[in-house]
């Protein structure tokens, strides 16, 4: 029982052919070109026979194509049976080069003619592609310090090592807020971030940390808090002169 | 996936029957003169 169910191939993603009557017709025109491809077989003529079979198997495509309906069916149809006569022309019949393009042109637009207005489906239009995700600019930076604040409690002069970590956070955290600043600030903040890198990649080696290490630690610490303070003031410095020139402007042409 | 209706862009404002009529005469010219050349020379 289970073997007499035969499984049909999917065929719901295939383009649906619908045939109208129009497109029915395409086929019927080429029924003396089957009987020439035999009168060719019969007599021997391989050239004539090569010209009746390329125009009726190039005719039958495009009858098949125009049947899909898909996007530019039509257009493209009209032409292959246009190249279909011109070949019959041509090759099978002899008929010279000129008479032949003349006739191919006139097939191409006969299909036209019975066929442009037939509906097509729309062309397919790609999705547009998903929007880039959003590169943080201070990632390579915030990497560098999380690294630094992992490693600091088990080092020696872990409190000032966590508070140049601390407050270069806040100068990333500052920065995130106001990327305009970023390129200014870039420099300073790589330069104490490379330089405590180091000192924490030689204390992880186990060097013996010099007694100018905690002065230079809170030297770092207050750099960066100077730099916040900067990047804050020069914002501040921005809206009171933002603020100055609303008013003069209110001044001159208010009432 | 949707279907458009298309409208003539060759020979516009022609009457449906009429091209239907020219377009018929044009392909049995152009595709049957040639086969009937090509099965009688």
């Amino acid at each position: 029982m289970e073997k007499s169910r035969r499984r049909w191939p999917d065929i719901s993603s295939r383009p649906v052919a619908r045939f109208g009557w129009r497109v029915w017709l395409l086929p019927m025109f080429l029924w003396p070109l089957a009987i020439d491809v035999v009168t060719e077989i019969i007599r021997g003529r391989p050239l004539r026979l090569v010209g009746g079979v390329l125009a009726l198997y190039l005719a039958w495509k495009a009858a098949a194509l125009l049947a899909t309906r898909s996007a530019g069916a039509n257009r493209r149809g009209a032409a292959l049976v246009g190249v279909a006569a011109g070949l019959t022309a041509g090759l099978a019949a002899g008929m010279g080069p000129l008479i032949s393009v003349a006739l191919g042109f006139g097939a191409w637009a006969g299909t036209r003619l019975l066929t442009e207005d037939l509906p097509e489906e729309a062309p397919v239009v790609p999705p547009a592609p998903p929007p880039a995700p959003e590169v943080d600019p201070l990632a390579p930076q915030r990497v560098q310090l999380q690294r630094i604040a992992d490693a600091a409690p088990a080092l020696p002069h872990a409190a000032e090592m966590e508070g140049a970590v601390s407050a270069l956070r806040d100068v990333l955290d500052e920065l995130a807020l106001r990327p305009a600043r970023l390129p200014d600030a870039r420099r300073h903040l790589n330069l104490q971030l490379d330089g405590l890198s180091r000192i924490v990649d030689r204390l992880e080696a186990g060097a013996t940390p010099p007694e100018t290490l905690p002065a230079l630690l809170g030297e770092i610490a207050a750099s960066a808090r100077r730099l916040r303070a900067e990047l804050n003031s020069a914002e501040s410095e921005a809206l009171d002169i933002q603020v100055k020139v609303l008013a003069e402007r209110l001044r001159q042409e208010g009432p | 996936m949707e279907i458009q209706p298309r409208s003539s862009a060759l020979l516009p404002g022609l009457p449906l029957p009429l091209r239907i009529a020219i377009g018929f005469g044009l392909l049995s010219l152009c595709l049957w003169l040639p086969a009937f050349v090509a099965i009688f020379r």
